[in-house]
């Protein structure tokens, strides 16, 4: 901030110039006769930095120094003529001493001269660039402090408020900005606020102590909420999306960083599956803005299935959950959508090696606010020019499209509507011939495979904000599914194709009636009505306990299904928080009455021109859930949680020759407690154990003989426990991340009298360490390790020959006693953004695997399974990306 | 050589890498159970069968101690492999032995259609019907043999015969049609192996015990191996020797009173589930070529159904560079459990 003043013209000083003969220490000329023919003129100058002692006075001054110049231009010696006091005088001294002159000259001859400089110093200050962000937290009602709160800019930095509530924010992007306020009680609050460069904006915001909303106010200093707290989940993590999106390996994707997130199993290579606590993928429910979605990520799980620019943030709850949500026996996925509140015209054009995206974001007046997303995979196109046609031909290059359209109208300050819509698109094919050149003309041993899901949603969303403090909300939608799976191996045909539509109703009411009571009432509602059909093997496709190798031909005994499947659940659940202890005990009871009926339109295999015969199935489901939390202090609370879920079957196992139409809901019960300690404004720990039980888990019979139209019995265990940490650094001086660690076992019973075994996704450890880091001048860099057990796998011990298929058999051991080896993975981000007048463009280059590790990701075997070795993921793999915003 | 990379869904990215395992099946360098033939290929229960077996190491044909036993197990929907462990055990309640020896004969299980075949088990008292098995994609069903190799180790192998079990999934009307139009498979045959230098064709002659080597070939020459089958007519006309889907005992008596079929890829008819009717399909052949030295392209290559007009199949093959007599076998399959071979010796002066 300081800098001398650098006048060359105070050469002009020369006015004062006098030569100096040998003895230069005089300080008048020795031959006053001589005439100066020629000035000195200052070649180099050195600043001086204004010192850090007078920085607080900030005054301006000037030291006036006699300069003693050489022959040669050099500085013989400097001393002070009118001091400006020691500090301004001592960096004269330095600077000046490095000056170096053209040699003055008298009677054209260089001879030594002294001068008169004057070294100005004025305190520089530099325009500001950003704000500062202060303010304090309450509760509007006991105007008591709210320490922890988590207080974020949205695009800048964060703050968690301290004992008394206060927070303070630097460097805070000037504008307009979205402003949320968030804990474990208050859930999320957002509102508005208009940042100026270089002042200050002092706020109080008082806030319902159970986090009810308030109606919007003139007065600045509170806060206007503009949507009713979201309802936090005693166990769960919420990343933003502009953290998110930083993580490395994530290709700029707020909602791959789920995988990262402590309970969550590493996915296969290109699976994208969420295997959260041991649960099955399907068993884990996806929500965006409370509509159910069947999938977090496209296939190959390179990209989430909603555009970043339209997240606001992403949960994570591994289980349980409270008893607004259910229907599934594993984690809880909510994705919030950014909230369309911005003026003017917004949006962006994205592109890297995967995909390319845009998005648009308007508003229609004051009310009106639309926005629109979109993305398409080109990988399909790049992929086969970069590599072999056998690498293209061995793994199916995803590929995939999405859209979202919303338009969201404010009726008045306490009522918005908004529709929306949300579009996806995902396709595999692939011929896939041996790797072995001696079977590649062998028609018994080529596969081809084809994969497709389409799907859509199409809802509303209405929420009034009451005068009392509580809120309705409705939320219809309507969507179709349509998937399927098609291969070829050899002459066995197998297919799966499931075609539905999907009705869903979700409403509640959240009031107040007592201080220290929140309720909240609501509907949870969901009818799907698919067409199924299904042929090939009954084997096929693999399901979670199938003992197989990786490749291994299907069974060539085939069948064929076609039938219908109506299912309907109506879900009633209420759920209260009362606040014991003066706020810090909270005890959240919750009860969910699910009521189901499955109708389907055939209860056995075809058999001639019998007429098909339906079968209804109908049972009520009680769910109950409990939640507390204990404030032990401001910076220690201790949760513990209980939950009991139920799950439907899927579609396709109600299939009477691949399935069993009798299956019936499976159960689970979630066990949880653990505690978060605040270790510092921006640095947390949290610790959880869990316990996990599922029963009535569809399996495969066991029997030789199964009956007729039970190929599945519901008789299956399973049980996941162990314990989860994440140690987190929220955002602050530049620096966010975390670590997160998993010590987890899930296993599966199949049979009541059956060996415990594992489960085929277990991972005992997950770790993951990631950070980012921003560097200055729009430069941040990051990097994400990870290290995961490998998957479960069945060791094959001998092999017969079946001469009838021509074909080696493996003999197997005991079901899932080896592993896959572990996986470890260092990924690295460096990213660049560049601020063109109101736009910006971001430039990445992320290198996913960049130590090249060999990473195992499948056994593979000999035709006889003589010798097995491993296939490997990914190589070292590095993307460049763009991203320009306005 | 490497299992494909079938139906595990890895939707996986780039260049992800497989390991170079390089075990190849041609090659054979100690004793081997190539190939089990059942005569007649494909037979109603109780039909009496006739088994034989392909067993040869690098030096050629050899005898061996083989055990022979049906396999009465159903395989359970839990077990992996194509048959249940209990066919696999030396000896078992689920083992009915038919004889030792390099061939073995005997009788269908009468309950083999309840046990493998369209027909519900037999029920267990206070237990629902049970399951009937599936057909493969060519509507048969199967009865597994095992064969116990007792030198160099017990070491089970497991052959099949197809079963004539009538029509799975089908009315009372199709399955009549069915019955009525379906012609037992005939195993194929090798018609013909030639070597194909630039110079011309040379066909080798089958080996005979005792005989010269059917071909001589030079150290570490480059030639192709050409194998042929026969080729079965696509239309049915009477006298052309094979009973077609379309004629009968009564409509062509000289083809159909004693009903022969083709050695090649053969018309049969299957339900089409889709659509509940009979539809003609042809055969898909393939073909599993063995040597004891030198280098084949191929270990496994074949025809589908819709290349069954093509009946020849050409293996490129490098001779090997030590003289000595190399020994080529060709088990020839089709997809309705036929199975055929045929043994050549060549010479490498």
């Amino acid at each position: 901030m300081s800098r001398s003043a650098p006048l060359l013209l105070a050469l002009a000083l020369a006015l004062a110039a006098v030569p100096a003969g040998p003895a230069a220490a005089q300080p008048r000329p020795a031959k006053p006769a001589h005439k100066l023919t020629k000035a000195p003129r200052l070649l180099t100058f050195v600043e001086a930095p204004y010192p850090e002692a007078e920085r607080a006075s900030g005054r301006s001054a000037t030291v006036k120094l006699e300069v003693a110049i050489s022959a040669t231009g050099a500085v013989d010696e400097v001393r002070v003529v009118q001091s400006a006091g020691p500090a301004f005088d001592a960096a004269a001294l330095q600077a000046v001493k490095q000056f170096v002159f053209s040699p003055a000259e008298f009677d054209d001859q260089p001879a030594p001269v002294k001068i008169t400089y004057g070294y100005a110093f004025t305190l520089k200050i530099e325009a500001p660039v950003t704000a500062v962000f202060d303010g304090v937290v309450r509760a509007r009602v006991s105007q008591r402090a709210m320490p922890r709160v988590v207080v974020q800019v949205e695009g800048g930095p964060r703050a968690v408020t301290d004992d008394a509530g206060h927070f303070h924010l630097d460097a805070v992007p000037p504008g307009k900005h979205v402003v949320t306020l968030a804990d474990d009680k208050l859930g999320t609050v957002r509102t508005d606020e208009t940042f100026e460069a270089g002042k200050r904006l002092d706020a109080a915001y008082e806030l319902e102590d159970q986090a009810a909303p308030s109606a919007p106010t003139d007065d600045e200093s509170e806060i206007v909420v503009t949507a009713p707290p979201l309802k936090k989940q005693v166990l769960s993590t919420e990343v933003p999306a502009d953290q998110g999106r930083k993580v490395a390996g994530t290709g700029g994707d707020v909602l791959k960083v789920v995988e990262n997130l402590p309970g969550v199993a590493r996915a296969a290579v290109g699976s994208g599956a969420l295997v959260v606590w041991g649960a099955s993928p399907q068993d884990t429910r996806v929500y965006v803005d409370g509509v159910r979605v069947p999938r977090l990520y496209h296939d190959g799980g390179l990209r989430s299935v909603i555009h970043t620019d339209l997240v606001q943030s992403v949960e994570l709850a591994p289980g349980g959950y409270g008893a607004a949500y259910g229907g599934g026996l594993g984690g809880l996925v909510s994705v919030q959508l950014r909230p369309l509140e911005e003026a003017g015209f917004h949006g962006s054009v994205a592109t890297d090696i995967f995909d390319a995206a845009a998005t648009v974001r308007a508003s229609i007046g004051d009310k009106v606010h639309v926005a629109v997303a979109a993305r398409k995979s080109w990988l399909d196109a790049i992929f086969p020019r970069v590599t072999s046609s056998n690498t293209s031909a061995l793994f199916p290059i995803p590929r995939y499209a999405d859209g979202q359209a919303r338009l969201s109208y404010r009726a008045d300050a306490h009522t918005t509507i908004e529709v929306g819509g949300m579009i996806s698109s995902d396709s595999t094919q692939r011929t896939a011939p041996l790797l072995d050149p001696g079977n590649a003309l062998d028609p018994a041993q080529v596969e081809t495979e084809t994969t497709s899901l389409f799907w859509t949603r199409l809802y509303a969303h209405y929420r009034h904000d009451t005068e009392g403090g509580g809120a309705v909300t409705i939320t219809p939608s309507f969507g179709t599914e349509s998937s399927s799976l098609t291969s070829q191996f050899g002459g066995i045909p197998a297919d799966l194709t499931v075609s539905s539509s999907v009705f869903g109703l979700r409403a509640s009411w959240r009031g107040k009636p007592r201080p220290f009571l929140t309720v909240s009432v609501g509907l949870d509602a969901e009818a799907v009505d698919s067409a199924v059909h299904r042929s090939g093997s009954v084997t096929s496709p693999p399901r979670e306990g199938d003992v197989y190798v990786f490749g291994e031909a299907p069974s060539d005994q085939i069948n064929h299904d076609d039938f219908r499947i109506v299912t309907v659940s109506a879900a009633p659940f209420v759920e209260a928080d009362l606040a014991l202890d003066e706020g810090r005990l909270h005890l959240l009871p919750g009860f969910r009455f699910d009521a189901y009926a499955i109708d389907g339109s055939r209860s056995l295999p075809a058999s001639g021109n019998t007429p098909p015969v339906g079968f209804l199935t109908s049972e009520p489901l009680f769910e109950p859930r409990l939640a507390v939390t204990y404030d032990a202090s401001p910076r220690v609370r201790f949760k513990a949680a209980y939950g009991r879920y139920h799950q439907l079957p899927q579609p396709e196992d109600l299939s009477a020759v691949f399935g069993n139409p009798t299956l019936s809901a499976s159960r689970a019960d979630h066990f949880l407690a653990g505690g978060r300690f605040e270790l510092g404004a921006s640095f947390s720990v949290e610790t959880t154990a869990f316990y996990t039980t599922s029963t009535d888990l569809a399996a495969r019979s066991a029997s030789p003989s199964p009956a007729v139209a039970q190929a599945l019995e519901q008789t299956g265990s399973g049980r996941s426990y162990g314990a989860q940490m994440l140690v987190r650094k929220d955002l602050s001086a530049h620096l966010f991340g975390w670590l997160s660690y998993s010590l987890l076992r899930s296993e599966r019973q199949d049979t009541p009298d059956g060996r415990w075994r594992l489960f085929d996704f277990d991972q005992t450890h997950v770790l993951t360490a990631l950070a980012s880091y921003a560097i200055g001048k729009g430069f941040e860099v990051g990097a994400r390790f990870r290290y995961a057990t490998g998957f479960p796998r069945t060791p094959v011990t001998g092999s017969y020959l079946d001469v009838r298929t021509d074909t080696y058999q493996p003999i197997f051991g005991v079901q899932n006693t080896i592993r896959i080896p572990a996986f470890v993975d260092l990924d690295v981000r460096v990213s660049k953004l560049f601020a063109i007048g109101k736009t910006e463009l971001e430039a990445y280059l992320e290198v996913q695997n960049a130590t090249n590790r060999q990473n195992p990701e499948e056994i593979v075997y000999t035709y006889n399974y003589g010798k097995m070795g491993y296939i490997t993921g990914l190589p070292i793999l590095p993307s460049l990306g763009l991203r320009f915003a306005w | 050589m490497v299992k494909n990379l079938a139906p595990l869904a890895l939707a996986a990215l780039l260049a992800a890498c497989v390991p170079e395992l390089d075990d190849r099946s041609f090659l054979v360098t100690a004793p081997s159970l190539l190939a089990i033939s059942s005569t007649p290929a494909e037979a109603a229960p109780p039909a009496s069968i006739a088994y034989r077996a392909l067993y040869v190491d690098q030096n050629g044909p050899r005898s061996a101690d083989l055990s022979w036993a049906f396999c009465v197990a159903r395989q359970a929907l839990t077990d992996p492999g194509t048959v249940s462990p209990d066919c696999l055990q030396p000896s078992s309640d689920e083992l009915t032995p038919i004889g030792t020896g390099a061939t073995a004969a005997g009788p269908l299980p009468s309950d083999a259609c309840r046990l493998f075949g369209p027909d519900s088990p037999d029920e267990v008292a206070g237990m629902p019907a049970g399951r009937p098995v599936d057909p493969d994609p060519t509507g048969g069903f199967y009865q597994p043999v095992r064969l116990l190799v007792q030198d160099p180790g017990p070491v089970s192998t497991i052959g099949a015969t197809r079963i004539a079990c009538g029509l799975a999934g089908g009315n009372a009307t199709l399955s009549s049609a069915f019955a009525a139009s379906y012609r037992a498979n005939e195993s194929p045959a090798i018609a013909s192996l030639s070597l194909v230098r630039a110079s011309g064709s040379t066909p080798i002659t089958p080996d005979t015990p005792g005989a010269a080597p059917g071909a001589t070939v030079t150290r570490g020459e480059s030639l192709t191996l050409h194998a042929t089958w026969a080729t079965c007519p696509t239309t049915p006309a009477c006298g052309d020797g094979v009973c077609g889907i379309d004629e009968t005992a009564t409509s062509c008596p000289a083809d159909c009173t004693t009903p022969v079929g083709c050695t090649g890829s053969e018309q049969y008819l299957v339900l089409d589930p889709t659509t509940s009717t009979l539809t003609p399909a042809r055969e898909q052949i393939t073909v599993a070529w063995y040597a004891t030295g030198g280098t084949l392209a191929d270990d496994t290559s074949g025809r589908t159904a819709a290349e069954a007009a093509t009946t020849s199949l050409d293996n490129p093959w490098i001779a090997p560079a030590q003289p000595g007599d190399v020994w080529v076998w060709l088990v020839v399959r089709d997809d309705r459990g036929g199975v055929g071979w045929q043994s050549y010796r060549i010479a490498v002066p």
